[in-house]
């Protein structure tokens, strides 16, 4: 589990949501950062055929709607980022879901 | 009198369209004409190529995330006046276009435009019936 100011974020939460938007695989990443003692929330999915699109517009739609949609159930603001297949690594057994980049201190 | 044009998924970093080059390179696809479409996280590459199903299936193979679309190639004048007169026509008839890209034929003196339309058969039928020539793939994919 993650906390980003203050809200509670399961990564199977996040998962339900990109399963819930059409055409998603279940092959994300959340990238957590602090920023000016702000904790960001990237969400990074990957963009297969199903989702594709030749138009700018079309994507950036499903980049919002996403956004919207976590914004909705997990009361948190995350920033959504697609990015090319593959490019997430895989992992044998449990998948790494999370990389958190905060100073531990 | 439609053409096929690859849209390729790209991350905004460094190297990313050089990849795609290589590929095409070394499957021996020649790029007729392309235009790269970009945000502050990803860009779409468009490209016309001499064969289209050669290089969809080795871009594919190597990974990318590949579309095919039909866009329409008009053939103009080089010449002050030879887009507007095309926009003219389609902006009377409230087509819109969604984008498009342009290049210069080495062999001939002509400009070819590349247009994405939503209602392509339309924008066909509004191009020919003001006399405006729509190439044929054959006419472009080849060198």
């Amino acid at each position: 589990m993650l906390i980003i100011r203050g809200v509670n974020v399961f990564p199977s939460q996040i998962e339900s949501i990109l399963l819930e938007t059409e055409g998603l695989t279940p092959h994300y990443q959340l990238i957590v950062r602090r920023e000016d003692s702000m904790d960001t929330l990237e969400v990074q999915v990957e963009v297969d055929e199903n989702i594709f699109s030749d138009k700018i517009k079309t994507l950036q739609r499903l980049e919002k709607k996403i956004q919207r949609n976590i914004k909705d159930f997990l009361g948190v603001t995350a920033k959504v980022k697609l990015v090319e297949p593959r490019s997430i690594m895989r992992s044998e057994g449990k998948a790494k879901r999370i990389i958190d980049l905060r100073d531990k201190k | 009198m439609k053409l096929e044009q690859l849209s390729i998924f790209l991350e905004n970093r460094a190297g990313r369209l050089c990849e795609v080059t290589k590929v095409l390179s070394e499957a021996g696809v020649n790029i007729r004409a392309l235009a790269l479409a970009d945000t502050s996280d990803f860009g779409i590459l468009r490209l016309i190529v001499s064969d289209t199903e050669k290089a969809k299936h080795t871009l594919k193979e190597h990974g990318f995330t590949v579309g095919r679309t039909s866009v329409v190639a008009v053939e103009v004048e080089d010449k002050p006046g030879g887009l507007h007169r095309v926009l003219d026509v389609l902006s009377k008839e409230q087509i819109n276009v969604e984008y498009m890209y342009a290049f210069v034929q080495q062999s001939k003196k002509n400009a070819v435009l590349i247009f994405r339309f939503d209602r392509t058969d339309q924008a066909i039928e509004v191009l020919k019936r003001a006399n405006i020539t729509v190439l044929s793939g054959d006419e472009l994919y080849k060198v």
